[in-house]
């Protein structure tokens, strides 16, 4: 009984942990780079377009690379960290620094298996 | 496997299956339907402050007015000793700097957006043991009750410098350190600016000695785990423009190289443990030279604030 118990409590647990109702991760990431592309071509929503959508995977994907690939995701969090002062300075980013960041991501996603087109 | 090896056994992968979840936010299988992210550093036994994160099941952000704690002791790897939920501990929201907080603030927590608000729930508590804790978090969301959880661990003691430790005689480094590239001294630097200069004038041993009061940030602005590092650093920056009269304000930057993993010196002796390395963090230390108060991950203006104000003013430090 307490044998059953406890593999059910640790089933449940580990489900639990797997997260298989949440959105795909990689879906997450690849929108970022499309709304990285959006903010370079529409400077006023830029900023909600970089938090909203690509903040968080910016980092995810830093964090995801940062053991094998550290140059690289240098690259990307100096990338991210000069637009991110400019939205928060200025609420403004420089559509070049939007997509010199859009590239650098898109390279490091490469980097995962993941492909995606380069801004338009 | 007898019976008390295996249960054992069990109870030790679950414990840790329960920690490893609980900074992912994961637990939906339970019938949970908020996602908890543990936001506090180096949790310790007696009172302390606890912060935690707040999503949806889709990754949207929770924020505003106050959310329900409640606590419960889980064991230790070795023995597993489930206790029930504690009372309720109210937690009330904490928007880091820069989030645009409307004007009176929303008195019910909801779904936010990251560019208008970014932030987590904090509540100061009490651990009366060391072991493996979960904590259950219930927001009312549009007027329903959404729950989630997420555990945790609480060490004996705390293995960063803690409230009441005497500060360690640190020499940061500053604009005047020779032989030192920029970047060492500020993440941020890598224009060749460095871009809050008040943070790197004086170092937290020449304040010690100058019996001055401290606020020290270790942050990474740039090469940031948290996420939070950036607006940590310019909140203290700004308090340093407004509070320069009271207190010395030093920002210690982590990373020497961050490309060959070589942690700052100064930074290494007060927040890297074991290879463990969590930032940002912010201590405030008195002109006693002891620690007055830390903050792990987040620290808001109101927050701080109070501690700057109780201060006496001594003046800008000399030259």
């Amino acid at each position: 009984m307490l044998r059953r118990s406890l593999v059910a409590a640790l089933l449940v647990a580990v489900a639990g942990c797997g997260g298989s109702d949440g959105p795909d991760p990689n879906a997450t990431l690849v929108d970022a780079h499309a709304a990285l592309c959006e903010a370079a071509a529409e400077p006023a929503r830029a900023r909600a377009l970089f938090f909203d959508r690509a903040h968080d995977a910016l980092h995810e994907v830093a964090r995801r690379v940062e053991e094998s690939e550290r140059p690289l995701a240098a690259q990307l969090l100096e990338a991210k960290e000069v637009v991110e002062s400019d939205l928060t300075a200025t609420r403004q980013a420089r559509p070049d620094d939007l997509r010199r960041l859009a590239e650098v991501y898109r390279t490091t996603l490469g980097r995962l298996a993941i492909t995606v087109a380069p801004c338009d | 496997m007898g019976p008390r090896m295996f249960r054992r056994a069990a109870l030790s992968a679950l414990l840790l299956v329960l920690v490893a979840c609980g900074g992912s936010g994961g637990g939906n299988a339970r019938g949970d339907d908020l996602a908890v992210q543990v936001a506090s550093y180096d949790l310790a036994t007696g009172p302390t402050r606890f912060i935690l994160g707040l999503l949806t099941l889709d990754q949207r952000l929770i924020g505003y007015g106050t959310v329900d704690l409640r606590f419960s002791y889980v064991g230790t790897k070795e023995n597993a000793d489930p206790q029930p939920f504690g009372p309720v501990v109210k937690a009330a929201y904490l928007p880091i700097h820069g989030s645009e907080t409307p004007s009176p603030p929303p008195s019910a927590p909801e779904i936010v957006l990251s560019s208008e608000s970014r932030g987590v729930y904090g509540a100061q508590t009490t651990f009366d043991k060391a072991g493996f804790w979960e904590v259950e978090a219930t927001a009312v969301v549009d007027g329903k009750a959404r729950t989630g959880k997420g555990a945790f661990a609480v060490n004996a003691t705390h293995a960063i410098p803690a409230v009441g430790d005497q500060a360690l005689p640190t020499e940061t480094l500053t604009l005047t350190t020779p032989d030192v590239p920029l970047p060492a001294i500020d993440s941020r630097a890598g224009s060749g600016e460095i871009p809050d200069p008040d943070l790197h004038r004086t170092t937290i041993a020449a304040s010690l000695a100058a019996k001055r009061p401290v606020v020290a940030v270790f942050a990474t602005p740039v090469y940031c785990t948290s996420r939070f590092c950036g607006p940590v650093t310019d909140l203290v920056d700004e308090l340093a423009h407004q509070y320069a009269d009271r207190a010395d304000f030093v920002h210690v930057e982590i990373w020497r190289d961050f490309q060959n993993r070589t942690v700052n010196k100064s930074a290494a002796d007060w927040v890297l443990r074991n290879d463990q390395l969590n930032e940002p963090w912010i201590f405030v230390i008195g002109a006693d030279g002891r620690i007055t108060a830390r903050f792990d991950n987040v620290a808001t203006r109101q927050e701080l604030e109070p501690l700057l104000r109780a201060l006496p003013v001594i003046g800008p430090a000399a030259g």
